[in-house]
């Protein structure tokens, strides 16, 4: 291993200026808890880390006058669990991000570092697409705000460009009568990485119909998944046998895993329809008891 | 660097990637994995570790339950599983079961088993709140 340069900058601009300007290959920690395990397995190799954890706007955790959200990347999830307004107002989008690791991985995972990390099976991420999350990027050539889908572009691989990084995320307000839910199947009850993961956002109006909603699934494609044939299913309905029964069909039809020690591709497959009936029906059943 | 270049070697290197909780300690009150934490990043930090759990010659009520109720086989994991459990006492001082097992889940012990661990637990947790 080289020697590795460690900065921690106190504004995000200088944190820009360091990664533009790094000559090999740098790297943003924020919790540390993939990075540090990619850095200690030798997977990675870098002449730059920039701690961004000393930036205010990366550590600070917001509810706006509207009812939306900005949250910093590097706000750990132990941090938001204990939280009453988003733990009530978005269940799900907190479901996901609680999900990963352990109460000591809890203790600095982020936001910011599991959407980065781009792994397919992100907990956090398919309730953060669900929900319409969107990322505020800074770089060289200013400030940007993007879906939170368009960032992992393929497992490790992200669409941001050299310099550039995650500060922070806007979660909007939740919407009357709006519910979400996040569900993971895993062979065990803790501690493990998603064989299927699905997030759902929905609204209801006063009548129980779904007027929007969205879908989102992990772990079965080279990045998380928007199915909007699955929000197509469900929109218009009660959440009927047949809406979803499409849902189902239109979440199967979606997955493109591939097999591995987790789970074959039939197996996920099949997974993807169910997950995505239960966040439909826990979403749901939120939505109505707000 | 809590082990090599302080010398805090009660805090144990098992896994160093994350899994095992044998490093646990706190960092400004909040539970992690050391071994995941770079001893730059904790300038100006608060880090509590096993060595300070005691107060002298007094064993924490968690040391000392752990020692009755014979909640420890080699002890390689004893050190993260205190630290852990102490910093969820703090939090909920009247857990259930299922809560402390949520909590200890990224605690590895390879020799005894649970059991011993949850329920030595339980009773310091029902001591510390009927006693002093």
């Amino acid at each position: 291993m080289q020697s590795v340069q460690f900065e921690a900058p106190k504004t995000v601009d200088e944190a820009v200026a360091l990664l533009a300007g790094a000559k090999g290959n740098a790297r943003v920690l924020a919790g540390g808890t993939d990075l540090l395990v990619q850095l200690r397995a030798h997977m990675i190799d870098p002449s730059l880390i920039v701690d961004i954890k000393k930036i205010d706007e990366t550590r600070s955790f917001k509810k706006n006058r509207d009812g939306s959200y900005t949250i910093g990347a590097a706000y750990a999830g132990a941090e938001a669990t204990e939280r009453d307004d988003i733990t009530k107002d978005w269940p799900g989008v907190v479901e996901g991000w609680d999900l990963i690791g352990s109460t000591q991985i809890q203790g600095r995972a982020s936001l910011g570092g599991n959407l980065c990390n781009a792994s397919p099976a992100a907990d956090s991420v398919p309730a953060m697409v669900a929900a319409g999350m969107t990322a505020n990027i800074a770089g060289p050539k200013g400030r940007r705000t993007i879906p939170v889908e368009d960032i992992a572009v393929g497992p490790g691989k992200t669409s941001l460009a050299k310099g550039e990084f995650v500060v922070s995320f806007n979660l909007p307000a939740r919407p009357k009568g709006g519910g979400d839910a996040y569900l993971r199947l895993i062979p065990r009850t803790e501690m493990d990485i998603a064989v299927v993961g699905c997030g759902v956002a929905l609204v209801l109006d006063a009548n129980g119909t779904v007027t929007s909603a969205k879908v989102s699934l992990g772990a079965v494609a080279p990045t998380v998944l928007v199915v909007k044939d699955a929000a197509k299913a469900i929109i218009g309905t009660k959440l009927d046998d047949a809406a979803m029964a499409k849902l189902d069909a239109a979440c199967q039809a979606a997955a493109k895993p591939i097999s591995d020690k987790r789970g074959t591709v039939e197996y996920r497959t099949k997974i993807a329809g169910v997950l995505a009936r239960r966040a439909a029906k826990i979403a749901a059943d939120r939505a109505r008891s707000q | 660097m809590l082990r090599d270049e302080l010398n805090l070697t009660g805090s144990k290197e098992g896994c160093a990637s994350g899994d095992c909780g044998a490093c646990s300690v706190t960092v400004d009150g909040r539970l992690v994995c050391s071994c995941l934490v770079l001893g730059a990043e904790c300038e100006g930090k608060s880090i509590e570790t096993i060595e300070g759990m005691a107060d002298g010659e007094k064993l924490h009520p968690l040391q000392q339950t752990f020692l009755e109720e014979a909640a420890l086989q080699c002890g390689i994991c004893t050190p993260g599983v205190l630290v852990a459990a102490k910093s969820l006492l703090e939090r909920n001082n009247n857990p259930t079961e299922t809560e402390v097992r949520y909590w200890l889940a990224g605690n590895l012990c390879r020799c005894t088993g649970y059991d011993k661990i949850i329920r030595a637990v339980m009773k310091t947790a029902a001591e510390m709140r009927g006693g002093a």
